[in-house]
């Protein structure tokens, strides 16, 4: 075929570019080089900076939609087609297809996630995974805008501007942390309120500083749990202490006995209350190189007690400052059960075991701690006049009361952990300030991601630190501003019901197997259907062959589960009218590349090799068999 | 004289073998023990299996070698578990990372150390504490290949001293299905106890025959307590068997052999034809270990990195049978040979970064036709692009060797061609497939996850380079280079996404480890790339092939 045989068309300069093989090189060049990109990003920052600035990009798509032509035009410029032609069109059709699949997708599919819980009310609100900032407007006026943030991260200097209201204030997104620490921040109120203390807590020895308010009389913010020690904040006034009194209060001394066993290379106890209750006595068994060598050590009411095992086996020996003896019943240099009763196998110490029995009189532990040392714990008191009053425990100091002075700080003996009262309001109400924290904290302090927000207007600033789900109101007016960040929702056509939710486990484990949510899905016109989604069985409404194969169906798929509540499931909702697209084109570049490498009558002969020809010529881009 | 001396020295040697064969005589037989059913991460396996994980994951390695001797699995398990050697302060627990020593203090050239010494170390328990905070916090993306590494030191502490307590050797049997097998307690009165202690108790004595006869005792016992729920004898029998056995290394064996017989063949006839036998016995003896490890698991080969590479061997291997049987050309069976000799030997030298257990599957590939499709096409499109890989070395060293004649033999570059053509095929229909499966799990069809786009990536760039052969701008030698080149992409969706990356939704596949080795393979194969072409540039008349 010569070049002026061609239709004109073919022979435009603007569609041979379009139609070159140059084009569709350095077309498949860029995308391999940018999908390279966009996975590396993924791993340094995000899959959704990857979406961002590779996948979801206006310059990627705009570079498919150029390849599309690029194959619309190759596939154009073999016109009139042959039957050779037939491998190469479908292939290249297949990808053209395939395309437009994805960008209908893209424009008019739905996705995202519902969490649904056991006994509530229908949902039909999807959550769609974009951070927006809704902001509502005094009259009202309502408005949601992107506040996703990327790579980079915004800051005062270099904020990302949002939006501007109605009455002329600039809101500007300032900053983004993820790790922003909501603590309480009472405001102080004039009749109604509780009690609230800013407490401030130093050690030294960890160099760790940490502080906050406590409420009393509030469930949520009246407690400071440190992990080694609580710290509790009531109404009323501190126990007096009997000082006179070095053993704590509690009932009298019984007669006790005890049997204790503990290994040689474990450090671990069994311990049998025989008579009266637990002595809480620890113990341990040193041992030596050799069977019967070693030391037996009690630990009881702060005191070792040590004894030879070798001269003590046997015999009953008093715990000296105690009335309690003890007696050291067994011993074995290599211990083993064998036939439910316990032996020596070898005469090698390769698993010493001692067994000793404590007898005589003494105070049993309390039933409900179990233990024999008595948590570390602090207590403020506010009384009513205003008063502060502290009533400590630990397990160094024993325990104290006393009024607490705001400004001076209490020494805690728990290692050396100072508490100073830096702040009391008799009456406030609660609040919250938000702001970002460098690492987590002890306490009980909640932490998530947020977004620093600024608004600004005739030179006046209101900046505030607004956690992910929370609202907040900027007095910029007589009514404030509400803004919230959060996810984006989306109305559905269709509401779900979670009728229920199943968890199966690998076989002895806590490992899930597979999780199963059981649905009801109705629409407003009253039609209604219950199925299953489990894992790699999603679930479709409307149901029925056509519906699957068009794509124009809701496809539910079980997304994630809660492990701590059971009756809650999230599901996964996907439409995607560009799906059958999709399939057709997959199909049909299989095929094609199937066809032009395995049919001979579908391809063009062999014998015709592709080389280098006059620029201007369209070559006819078929592989070589 | 030196006659006499040199018979002594005979006499010596002598003794020493007949001492030694008498010791094998008497030494312990652990068959009967480890073919009692324990159960175990979340399966029913025989101790067996057990015992060479634990061993494993302790040590790095199935055998273990300490107080100067090396110790079979089962020997090692039952003596850390009775506590009858001293080891707590025998160097056995692996630590190896280079970083990790430097961090915990300890020599850069330490193998492995003391589980006393490990949990004595303050630095590593600092480093496993800011470890779980960051996995508390929900930021495992934060963990650090430090934290990662001292994690998993210290889960071998972990699983040592879980075995030295014996709470996980739970081989008495639940009669309910799926219900929680149990550790044998000290007093309890499982009627199966007195068995037990007596096989320990013949362990310790080095009984072999009492302790075989009370093993096999205690197994029938343990089955009678819950006939329903006990393995059959011969699931239990078939994967110790498929333990001892190692078929994959055998395989191995046979491909090197193979390989080597037809390297050396030349003009003998009778030695090609014995290559191509021996290839063959060790294909059999490779399909034989993957059925065998399908009926074990219950489900096809296809979920981890092990299974994978040990499935693109076969796949490499069955494809150069093909390609002999079509084109009649042995060079299809070397470089296939060599490349699934290459992968067995892979997995058989890197046990811990590609562990061989067998273990449940994560919900998302269970119950699933279109993974298995997805899943060995994706695979087979591996093992054709090694083929092509391997041949292509095989062309370019020819370049490096006599530019003029490799470049003159079309045969061999069409060869090259219609391996590429096959892998294209395969991995483009696998990606479609894959696309099939993650519409049906994650319900939609494609979602630019890190495995799905370097699958795209590896089957843009191999047609990348065949429409640039289609456009005159390479031909011959071009596309062996790319037929190296391009299967740096496959190494990277297959191994970098799972090792390096480690990000996305095939995160049931993840690992680490081995990032330095594959980095020095990929830049020694790159330097070998650039010699030959330095090589074919060097004797070309004209720069353009054309």
């Amino acid at each position: 075929m010569v070049a002026h045989d061609r239709p004109a068309w073919q022979r435009d300069p603007i569609f041979q570019f379009l139609a070159s093989l140059r084009l569709a090189m350095i077309l498949l060049f860029t995308l391999i080089v940018a999908c390279v990109f966009g996975t590396l990003y993924e791993t340094d920052f995000s899959a959704k900076v990857a979406r961002h600035y590779v996948y979801d990009a206006r310059w990627f798509n705009a570079w498919l939609v150029l390849l599309a032509v690029n194959l619309a035009c190759v596939a154009l410029s073999r016109w009139p087609w042959k039957k050779h032609h037939t491998a190469f069109l479908i292939a290249h059709l297949g990808i053209i297809i395939l395309l437009a699949g994805s960008l209908i997708g893209r424009i008019w599919g739905i996705e995202g996630t519902l969490t649904l819980r056991k006994g509530e009310a229908p949902n039909h609100v999807l959550t769609v995974d974009e951070r927006i900032l809704e902001i509502t407007e005094p009259g009202p006026r309502y408005r949601a805008v992107n506040a996703e943030v990327f790579k980079k991260l915004p800051t005062p200097e270099k904020p990302r501007h949002l939006t501007e209201t109605a009455d002329g204030w600039r809101i500007d997104l300032t900053g983004y942390s993820n790790l922003v620490e909501v603590a309480l921040d009472p405001k102080p109120a004039d009749r109604e309120g509780l009690p609230a203390i800013e407490l401030q807590l130093e050690t030294a020895m960890m160099s760790q500083r940490l502080g906050g308010w406590l409420m009393a009389g509030s469930e949520r913010h009246g407690t400071l749990d440190l992990g080694l020690a609580k710290i509790d904040f009531k109404r009323g006034t501190a126990p007096a202490i009997a000082k006179a009194d070095p053993a704590p209060a509690g009932p009298a001394p019984v007669r006790v006995e005890e049997v204790i066993f503990a290994f040689g290379k474990v450090a671990d106890q069994v311990s049998r209350s025989i008579v009266g209750g637990s002595t809480g006595a620890k113990l341990a068994l040193e041992h030596g190189d050799r069977a019967g060598q070693g030391t037996v050590v009690l630990r009881y009411a702060d005191r070792e007690h040590r004894f030879d095992l070798s001269s003590s086996l046997g015999k009953t020996l008093p715990l000296e400052g105690t009335a309690l003896e003890l007696y050291v019943e067994a011993y074995w240099p290599d211990f083993r059960i064998r036939d439910g009763k316990p032996e020596s196998v070898t005469a090698e110490p390769h698993n010493p075991a001692v067994q000793v029995r404590v007898r005589g009189e003494a105070v049993p532990l309390a039933e409900e701690h179990g233990e024999a040392e008595q948590p570390n714990a602090l207590t403020i008191y506010a009384s009513d006049s205003g008063d502060l009053s502290f009533h400590l425990r630990s397990r160094r100091l024993g325990e104290t009361s006393g009024p607490l002075k705001v400004g001076d700080p209490l020494l805690t003996g728990w290692a050396d952990w100072k508490v100073t009262a830096v702040s009391f309001m008799p009456r406030a109400m609660p609040g919250f300030k938000a702001a970002p924290a460098e690492s987590r904290r002890m306490g009980n302090f909640r932490y998530t991601e947020g977004i620093r927000v600024t608004a600004t207007k005739n030179g006046t600033t209101l900046d505030e630190w607004l956690p992910l789900g929370w609202q907040i109101g900027l007095p910029t007016g007589d009514e404030p501003l509400k803004l919230i960040y959060g996810y984006r929702q989306a109305a559905l056509p269709i509401a779900l019901r979670l009728l229920d939710f199943e968890v199966q486990r690998d076989e002895g484990t806590e490992t899930p197997a597979s999780f199963k949510s059981t649905i009801e899905v109705s629409t407003p016109t009253g039609k209604k259907a219950t199925g299953s989604a489990w894992m790699n069985h999603p679930f479709s409404f409307p149901s029925g062959l056509l519906h699957t194969w068009t794509g124009l169906t809701y496809k539910i798929s079980q997304a994630s589960w809660n492990p701590d509540n059971l009756g809650e499931s999230t599901v996964q909702i996907l439409r995607d009218p560009g799906w059958s697209l999709k399939w057709i084109g997959s199909l049909l570049l299989t095929f094609g590349i199937f066809a032009l490498f395995y049919i001979p009558s579908f391809r063009r002969k062999p014998g015709r090799k592709p080389g280098r020809r006059p620029e201007s010529v369209p070559k006819p881009t078929q592989p070589v068999p | 004289m030196i006659r006499a001396r040199s018979s002594t020295a005979f006499l010596l040697v002598l003794f020493l073998a007949v001492a030694s064969a008498f010791a094998d005589a008497t030494k312990m037989d652990f068959t009967a023990f480890g073919d009692l059913a324990i159960q175990d991460g979340g399966r029913r396996k025989p101790v067996d299996t057990f015992a060479r994980e634990a061993a494993r994951k302790i040590t790095g390695g199935e055998s273990v070698k300490a107080f100067g001797k090396t110790w079979v699995p089962e020997d090692f398990l039952l003596s850390v578990m009775l506590g009858s050697r001293a080891w707590e302060t025998e160097p056995i627990i692996l630590a190896n990372h280079k970083d990790l020593l430097a961090a915990i203090g300890l020599p850069p050239e330490t193998k492995s150390a003391p589980a006393a010494d490990l949990a004595r170390n303050a630095k590593l328990q600092d480093l496993v504490a800011s470890a779980s905070e960051l996995r508390r916090a929900g930021k495992q993306d934060a963990l650090t290949r430090l934290q990662k590494e001292a994690e998993s030191l210290a889960g071998r502490i972990a699983l040592f001293r879980t075995i030295q307590s014996g709470a996980n050797f739970t081989i008495f049997p639940s009669r309910t299905p799926g219900g929680a097998w149990s550790a044998p307690t000290p007093g309890s009165d499982h009627a199966a106890l007195p068995l037990l202690t007596a096989m320990l108790g013949a362990y310790q004595e080095n009984n072999a025959f009492e302790f075989t006869k009370q093993a096999l005792a205690l197994r029938a016992a343990l089955r009678d307590t819950a006939p329903e729920t006990y393995p059959p004898d011969s699931r239990l029998h078939l994967e110790a068997w498929y333990n001892r056995t190692q078929p994959f290394d055998w395989a191995a064996g046979a491909y090197l052999i193979a390989l080597l017989l037809l390297c050396a063949a030349g003009r003998f006839r009778w030695m090609a034809t014995a290559g191509i036998a021996v290839a063959a016995f060790g294909l059999a003896v490779h399909v034989g270990g993957i059925a065998a490890r399908c009926i074990i698991a219950a489900r096809p080969p296809v979920t981890n990195m092990y299974e994978s590479v040990v499935w693109a061997s076969l796949g490499t291997v069955v494809c150069g049978f093909i390609f002999l049987a079509v084109y009649r050309a042995r060079i299809y069976l070397v470089c296939s040979l060599a490349g699934g000799f290459l992968c067995l030997l892979l997995v058989s030298l890197m046990p811990n970064a590609m562990p061989g257990e067998i273990n449940p599957l994560v919900p998302v590939l269970r119950d699933n036709f279109w993974l298995v499709v997805h899943v060995l096409t994706i695979v087979s499109s591996y093992a054709v692009f090694l083929l092509g890989w391997a041949l292509g070395h095989y062309i370019l060293w020819g370049y490096v060797r006599n530019p003029a004649a490799i470049d003159a033999d079309k045969r061999l570059h069409t060869w090259l061609y219609r391996v590429l053509q096959l892998g294209v095929l395969l991995l483009a229909a696998g990606t479609i497939l894959g696309g099939v499966w993650a519409n049906y799990s994650w319900g939609r069809f494609w979602g630019w996850d890190p495995k799905e786009t370097w699958a795209l990536i590896a089957l843009l760039s191999y047609i990348f380079v065949m429409h640039g052969r289609l456009a005159g701008w390479w031909n011959h030698f071009g596309m062996a280079v790319a037929s190296v080149l391009c299967f740096c992409a496959v190494l990277m969706t297959w191994y970098g996404v799972n090792f390096i990356l480690g990000k996305g939704l095939h995160s049931y596949g993840f690992g680490i480890g081995g990032e330095g080795y594959v980095t020095a393979f990929v830049i020694a194969d790159c330097t070998f790339v650039a010699l030959a072409a330095w090589r074919h540039l060097a004797c070309k008349p004209l720069p353009s092939q054309s």
